[in-house]
């Protein structure tokens, strides 16, 4: 009897076990991957996209018009030989799956907040975020308006190019990620696409200080509010630079006071401290300043770096052009390339095109609101957050005239709808624009096609070998009053929000400028004499490096471009030192203090990997933020509020050192600008010498390493504790976890030379030789160069695997 | 002898059904070899284990070498900074444990049907 218990107990334990080790089962919070599953060697992690390994493959693909060949080169990059353009982005969406697969599905499933479904409940949070915020509901939105385009479907053929290849796997093919969360790649749809870019989106544009403007326009007061925060700098170097003559009327001139602005605090504090970092350089040159006699562009986007690359190089040619850049993956065209004619590039513009407006509420079940005197209803959308190893998550977000109910306030009658650009259904086949990018000879037929582009919004730079040279602050803009959109409008008036955009040919742009070069790097779009209110988040340090430099340089080679993109210089440390320097003497100072403060006195202001000066700056920058400004650092206790920028807080330091700001309360004298700048060097010297005693790096490379981390931070897949040089306010933008994700430099010369290089590699796969061959080069400040071969034969000495996608018959 | 035998057929018939069937066909064909040849539970527990074990980790081993950073490197951090070898041997003691479990459970049907068959 007993051997019959124990022979079935034993039954059963076998098969819970294998349920267990196959995924059936799981518990815990961050759940295991099916052990049995996942390690067996047969198609389990051990065989991981195996098809990269074959020298040659032959597939045959449905709907293909013509014959394709993909060649990878040597450095896996994909080039891309089609008859017609609808062929070249089918073979485009499976070089991007065959590479990429995992980051394109993770990406749409971040941006539509299903991440928890194959993660568990540790993105709960963030899969809500994302919810709440409509990124859904954004995608779904651009695809109906894209559908109405006619060249919607073969513009899409990209997506039956990604599903041929998904069609293509067995589960021993399947991306190792894919093993490790246990699930399997899902069909691509145009709607997935869109996700895609909705997550680059709110990257990018979504982002607005509408709630910390309103928290310290309430606890300053006007008066301070405006003291601490003023828009614009007494100098500054516009995108479209200043004396640009903007000829049509003026939309502004609706004065603070009379907007109807939400004027209570908003103290939940929602931490979403995201996109730091976030920014680009672009530039080019005319042939009157570059060493060949033609135009030179350049760009670095600076992105959060991650692994797999945010891009993918490739290379398309059919009879129409002949294109290299690199992608998005999951988004069909170039983004950022060149051809035989012209180079184009971005960088993102700072506009707000993301305003916040206070719902209040009529009835107890927050389902009803008033707008323009009539009690309206919202609707609803209902939210179903799977949760890996849990239980679904519902949450009812409601939608309201201006969009969605996305935060809470703490007054219960009251709740914030966003109204985002990104959310609007597009009246354009905005898709097309880096498709048609890729096929333009000159500027006129370039401008032509990029007018169609609506958000979110970029300074379009560009480079022809005809000599012109251009840039242009891209996208749809709402036409704004004075101050209108910088803080939190009530959402009982419809006049309120936006009612007119800002016409396409009124958006600031600048061709073939006198000063013989185009330069964006974030900073304010044009200056003040531009008739429209433009308010947001804009660069203040980067762009006078770039302009100082190609203001001053002549005869400028490719090659010294490729340097100045690694400059390392910054103007935050110079223009603060300078002035610390002429207000503190060494005798104010502490025995000990005085040859540190004289290195820093006598720094360089570059951010090289290996100087300590620069740990020693960023010491003293946050000991004067913390001395001075207190009081806001109480507010931001429980508040969300920013700190005044920090060109600001020197302007204040020089001008006006008695402001009351400089008074610290928390001590019990009165102090003046000069006591706080004394403190403050004394307080970050200090802590430079303890950290020294206590065994702590000082190198700024070491103190704040560069991190890239893979999509799911899984530090196995993920490069680690980089020394690199730079810092956000320099050229070479890099910082903690972002930098230049693609630095570019094409010469347009007769026969057009392109330089690159990114912080990745090609394969997704953290098996392959090419995951993060590149990151190496791309610290060093090496390039390599870009070839568009004209036919495949070219690339017979570095092809390493040759697809050939051949119609099915 | 039986029990080298009884191994072998564990290897090649686990070899054989892993190309098409899911990995636990381990466990089962453990269970028919220990059925067929082993009336030893603990040899078949032994039989069927070291069979998969071996088998898998022969066959981790030499995926393995298609791979430019070997898989067993990146388990290995994944796992929380353990060896490749140990990597090598968890694998294999995963598989290894159901082959044996398999082995094991076999052997004991068929002496639990011998027995009812004697008994009847």
């Amino acid at each position: 009897m007993t051997q019959k218990f124990l022979y079935v107990l034993t039954m059963f334990v076998t098969i819970l076990l294998v349920l267990f080790l196959n995924g059936n089962i799981h518990f815990g919070k961050d759940p295991l991957p099916p052990l049995g599953k996942f390690l067996n060697p047969f198609n389990g992690i051990w065989t991981s996209d195996t098809r990269s390994e074959i020298k040659d493959l032959t597939i045959e693909a449905n709907g293909l018009k013509d014959k394709v060949q993909i060649i990878y080169d040597d450095r896996r990059v994909a080039h891309i030989y089609a008859q017609n353009l609808e062929d070249a982005l089918f073979a485009q969406g499976y070089a991007e799956a065959q590479n990429r697969l995992f980051q394109m599905e993770f990406l749409a499933m971040a941006a539509a907040g299903e991440l928890s479904s194959i993660i568990g409940p540790k993105t709960i949070e963030i899969d809500l975020e994302r919810r709440r915020r409509g990124m859904k509901y954004a995608a779904e939105n651009a695809v109906k308006g894209w559908e109405k385009s006619d060249r919607f479907a073969s513009s899409f053929r990209y997506v039956d190019g990604v599903n041929a290849y998904i069609n293509s796997l067995s589960q021993a093919d399947l991306p190792m990620e894919y093993k490790l969360f246990d699930f399997k790649p899902s069909t691509w749809t145009a709607l997935k696409s869109a996700l895609v870019f909705k997550q680059m989106s709110l990257v990018l544009a979504g982002r607005n200080d509408d709630i910390e403007n309103t928290n310290l326009l309430y606890y300053l007061g006007k008066e301070d509010f405006n003291h601490l925060y003023p828009e614009h700098q007494k100098i500054e170097n516009p995108v479209i630079p200043q004396g640009t003559n903007f000829q049509f009327d003026s939309l502004r001139g609706k004065p603070l006071d009379t907007l109807s602005l939400y004027r209570k605090p908003i103290s939940n504090k929602y931490n979403e401290n995201r996109n730091k970092g976030i920014g680009s350089n672009s530039w080019g040159i005319s042939g009157s300043k570059s060493s060949t006699g033609k135009p030179i562009f350049c760009n670095d986007p600076h992105l959060s770096l991650g692994l797999p690359s945010v891009w993918f190089e490739v290379h398309i040619h059919t009879p129409q052009f002949n294109a290299y850049g690199v992608s998005f993956p999951g988004f069909p065209g170039i983004m950022i390339g060149f051809n035989e004619y012209i180079a184009w590039g971005e960088t993102n513009v700072g506009q707000d095109v993301e305003d916040v407006f206070a719902v209040e509420w009529t009835n107890p079940e927050k389902t009803k609101y008033m707008l323009d005197g009539i009690e309206k209803e919202v609707k609803y959308r209902i939210e179903e957050v799977k949760v890996k190893g849990g239980t679904s998550i519902i949450d009812t977000v409601k939608y309201t005239h201006w969009g969605p109910i996305f935060k809470a306030t703490t007054d219960k009658k009251t709740d914030l709808a966003l109204r985002w650009i990104c959310h609007d259904e597009p009246d354009t086949d905005e898709f097309n624009v880096f498709i048609d990018a890729m096929a333009c000879k000159n500027y006129d037929e370039y401008q032509k096609a990029t007018n169609k582009y609506i958000s979110p919004a970029q300074n379009f730079g560009f480079a022809a070998k005809d000599g012109d040279i251009a840039m242009r602050v891209n996208g749809r803009f709402p036409a704004k009053y004075d101050q209108d959109g910088r803080f939190v409008e009530n959402g009982n008036k419809s006049v309120n929000g936006w009612s007119d955009w800002i016409p396409k040919n009124q958006n600031p742009q600048i061709i073939n400028p006198s000063r013989g070069f185009i330069a964006s790097a974030n900073q304010v779009s044009a200056d003040k004499t531009y008739p429209y209110y433009f308010t947001g988040k804009f660069e203040r340090y980067r762009n006078r490096s770039i302009n100082d430099k190609l203001t001053n340089m002549n005869a400028i080679s490719p090659e010294q471009m490729q340097a100045m993109q690694q400059d390392a210089f910054s103007y935050k440390a110079s223009d603060y030192i300078n002035v610390i320097k002429s207000m503190v003497k060494k005798e104010d100072l502490p025995a000990g203090h005085g040859t540190i403060f004289d290195q820093l006195t006598s720094w360089d202001y570059q951010y090289k990997a290996n100087a300590e000066m620069p740990v020693l700056f960023d010491l003293l920058y946050k000991k004067l933020v913390e001395n001075t400004w207190d009081e806001i650092q109480v507010l931001k206790q429980n508040n969300d509020v920013n700190y005044p920028e920090a060109w600001r807080l020197l302007e204040l330091i020089q001008s006006e050192p008695e402001n009351k700001f400089f008074d610290n309360k928390t001590t019990g004298n009165k102090e003046n600008a000069k006591d706080i700048v004394i403190k403050s060097v004394k307080e970050s010297i200090d802590a430079f010498i303890k950290r020294k005693n206590e065994g702590e790096s000082n190198k700024w490379g070491e103190y704040k390493p560069l991190h890239i981390y893979h999509l799911t931070r899984l530090p196995a897949f993920s490069e680690m504790d980089i020394a690199a040089d730079g810092c956000p306010d320099a050229i070479n933008a890099t910082g903690f976890s972002f930098g230049p994700s693609w630095r570019m430099v094409i010469s347009l010369e007769d026969k057009v030379k392109g330089h690159a290089v990114y912080p990745g590699g090609q394969s997704g796969n953290p098996a392959s030789k090419y995951y993060k061959n590149m990151i190496d080069a791309w610290r060093k400040g090496e390039y390599y160069s870009l070839n568009l071969y004209a036919k495949p034969e070219d690339l017979s000495k570095n092809n390493t695997q040759s697809v050939i996608l051949n119609p099915k018959k | 002898m039986k029990i080298v035998l009884s191994i072998i057929c564990v290897i090649l018939g686990s070899l054989i059904c892993q190309y098409f069937l899911p990995w636990w066909i381990v466990g089962l064909v453990s269970f028919v070899v220990c059925y067929i040849f082993l009336s030893n539970k603990w040899a078949a527990f032994g039989v069927g284990l070291l069979g998969v074990l071996v088998l898998w980790i022969v066959k981790a081993y030499l995926a393995d070498q298609n791979f430019d950073v070997p898989v067993s490197s990146l388990l290995a951090s994944l796992f929380g900074q353990i060896s490749a070898s140990a990597v090598y041997f968890l694998t294999g003691i995963t598989g290894g444990l159901i082959g044996g479990l398999g082995g094991l459970l076999g052997s004991w049907t068929r002496a639990l049907s011998i027995q009812n068959t004697s008994q009847k």
